[in-house]
């Protein structure tokens, strides 16, 4: 029979586990009755599950030792379902808009930008924006609605300049 | 803490329970599958200390995160395992590089074996050799062996926490068996000799 010439190291821990079904163990054990290299590795495979099973069972209690570790644990796994502020404060959220709305306003006010010195817009130019004169230079990052906003409070009082014709050459 | 295993309806109702804040159930889940998470993570890091730390981190991350397993996905306990695998992969990796800029005499003091776990397992019957020839393994191969024999795993199961199919994780199992076996003859361990003690505790 062929199959018994046939080394069976790939088995071993299998046969030692008794996982092997019945024809395949009986493949095993004829192939071990007549082959000693195997016969030994299967040797000390099994002596090495049987101490390796053996472990779980030889550990037990260890690290009961160190003190009860459950209320430390549950009051990591407690910690971030309490609520990070008291229910009556408002969220940071609140604070951020809140923030946000100063900053706006701060920025469209015709008093705010109007000292500073000009700095090349960052604006997309529209023929709205480009025929509004004087043209107040606004900062880097604001969008055309913002411009023309701008450049409407700095126009002074009274009737708006002509627009200059375009003439060709 | 009981260590008695748990009906599938426990388990499943532990979840719920569990799911929802309970104390009561999460401190079930942690009585029952702590000693498991413990003795896996000692496999993987040989460290009691590092062990106990990486076990109490899996816990809080899976209980805080019960909501996210999917029992039609993995049993629980793989759930788990996979998690303390993962966290003990960040710990040999964070002391590794904590380790790299000191002299070998400093790295050589800090590869000391755990006594204590070795004089345990001794004491229990179990030589201290085969826990030597576990820490030898290169990580690839002992992550296996440990879910296999300390976590008792199934292949399946053993497959599903290492992400590969049963085939391929007993394959590296059987691998890390046969190094172990060379290892235990380089450490003088006869081979016909016993590893275990019947044991009279």
């Amino acid at each position: 029979m062929g199959l018994v010439n046939q080394h069976v190291q790939n088995d071993l821990a299998a046969y030692a586990e008794h996982r092997l079904d019945p024809v395949r163990t009986a493949q095993v054990e004829a192939h071990l009755a007549e082959c000693r290299a195997c016969r030994a590795a299967a040797a000390e495979t099994a002596a090495l599950v049987d101490a390796l099973q053996a472990t779980p069972a030889a550990l037990r209690g260890l690290g009961r030792g160190s003190g009860p570790a459950w209320p430390q644990i549950w009051a990591r796994v407690a910690a971030p379902l309490r609520p990070a502020l008291p229910p009556t404060l408002p969220r940071l959220s609140f604070y951020v808009s809140l923030l946000a709305v100063a900053f706006s306003a701060a920025t469209l006010l015709p008093g705010s930008l109007g000292g500073r010195p000009a700095v090349t817009a960052g604006v997309v130019e529209t023929p709205v924006a480009a025929s509004l004169t004087p043209r107040v230079d606004v900062a880097p990052g604001l969008n055309a609605t913002a411009a023309v906003a701008l450049n409407l409070l700095a126009t002074p009082a009274g009737p708006l300049p002509a627009p200059t014709p375009q003439t060709g050459p | 803490m009981a260590e008695t295993t748990p009906t599938a309806d426990q388990l499943s109702g532990w979840l719920k329970q569990g799911v929802k804040g309970n104390e009561a159930a999460c401190a079930a889940l942690y009585a029952y599958f702590s000693p498991a998470v413990l003795r896996l993570a000692l496999g993987l890091l040989g460290d009691r200390q590092d062990a106990e730390e990486v076990a109490q981190d899996a816990f809080v991350y899976a209980l805080r995160n019960l909501s996210r397993y999917d029992p039609a996905r993995s049993a629980f306990s793989t759930w788990l395992y996979t998690i303390t695998l993962s966290r003990c992969r960040n710990k040999r990796r964070r002391k590794w590089l904590a380790l790299l800029p000191l002299d070998s005499v400093a790295n050589d003091r800090r590869r000391q074996p755990d006594r204590l776990i070795e004089n345990l397992l001794e004491r229990r019957g179990v030589r201290a050799q085969v826990w030597q020839a576990l820490q030898a393994l290169p990580p690839r191969l002992r992550e296996p062996v440990a879910l296999r024999y300390l976590a008792e795993l199934r292949y399946k199961e053993v497959g599903e926490a290492l992400g590969c199919n049963p085939k391929t994780a007993e394959s590296r199992a059987r691998q890390g068996l046969q190094a172990m076996r060379a290892t235990l003859r380089e450490l003088g361990v006869e081979p016909e000799s016993e590893l275990v003690e019947q044991w009279v505790w």
